[in-house]
């Protein structure tokens, strides 16, 4: 007998939240009933990281929670299929330092550091920092006169 | 709350009568909602659930509550291991499962269940969710179109 018509969608709910969203997409596709259940925003909510709230507060980024085209408002925080650089994807932005984004297969955290939030060595000197116009970043470090580049996390 | 106490009962919808068993008035949080607005008395309707079901239920619940209490010398890997032998059945006893896990809330229960479902469809194509859980496609070619468009990234990923 068709599930759908015997679990109430509290439960369909939890079962699609336990998957992935790449699960929850593939389940959108078996049919109208379990589309309404994957596409809900109880179930991308479980997606993503629970810290998620601290996370959007901090960001320059006011209209990421909208309601976009796969239903849930919460999907809206994992990358876009149609865009094949991840940084146009949507993500958070914190002073043009970091951005924030979820991979999209598992929900899991991704920050992309600019290199004015990194310390480097001459750093402060103006030399080593130029503008790059088609960079989503507003200043990239230029690293000629840096001979040694470790980066620990 | 005590076996003394146990004046709740369950019926289900073929009017069939079943008292609760002090194990499962421990898991549930239906139950223990009941007790904790005075109301110690009462009649829950349930699904349509079969003595099959509810003695299932009631190894869980006695399961779960003697390994907490410690009255069980169990591991929590044996418990794993138990409850992954538990959900080892068919998809109907699993659907009534988490129909009475749901209906009293008994959390642990609902979620290792629905977990067990959930892994059903993992990694599964649509197609293969729909043979898997009987559902008929209704979607028009146009409409099943739009969805594919609209989730491609996924379906790569599926292999779709």
């Amino acid at each position: 007998m068709d599930i759908t018509r015997i679990l109430p969608e509290e439960c369909l709910c939890l079962i699609i939240s336990l998957t992935s969203p790449v699960d929850a997409c593939g389940s959108a596709m078996v049919s109208h009933a379990l589309r309404s259940v994957a596409d809900c925003d109880a179930v991308w909510e479980k997606f993503l990281p629970s810290d998620y709230k601290s996370i959007i507060s901090g960001s320059s980024s006011s209209s990421l929670l909208c309601r976009g085209k796969e239903g849930s408002r919460f999907s809206s925080l994992f990358p876009s299929h149609s865009h094949s650089k991840w940084y146009h994807a949507p993500c958070l932005y914190w002073c043009f330092k970091q951005s924030f984004q979820l991979k999209k297969e598992s929900g899991k955290k991704c920050y992309m550091l600019g290199a004015r939030a990194l310390s480097i060595i001459w750093g402060d000197t103006p030399s080593t920092w130029k503008s790059l116009p088609e960079s989503s970043i507003a200043t990239v470090s230029n690293l000629t006169t840096t001979a040694v580049f470790t980066l620990t996390a | 709350m005590g076996s003394t106490s146990t004046k709740i009962k369950l019926r289900t919808s073929n009017q069939k009568v079943f008292k609760v068993e002090e194990a499962v008035e421990v898991q549930s949080l239906m139950i223990k909602y009941f007790y904790e607005n005075g109301c110690p008395s009462c009649v829950i309707l349930v699904h349509s659930v079969s003595s099959n079901i509810l003695s299932k239920i009631l190894d869980y619940c006695k399961k779960h509550v003697n390994s907490a209490a410690g009255k069980e010398d169990i591991s929590l890997e044996e418990l794993y291991e138990w409850d992954a032998n538990f959900v080892k059945v068919d998809q109907n006893t699993l659907f009534d499962l988490i129909l009475v896990a749901n209906c009293l809330k008994i959390e642990s229960l609902l979620d290792l269940t629905c977990q067990t479902i959930a892994n059903m469809i993992k990694g599964k194509r649509p197609e293969e969710i729909r043979t898997t859980f009987n559902i008929k496609n209704n979607y028009t070619p146009e409409a099943e179109e739009a969805v594919r468009r609209e989730k491609k990234w996924a379906f790569n990923m599926l292999g779709v």
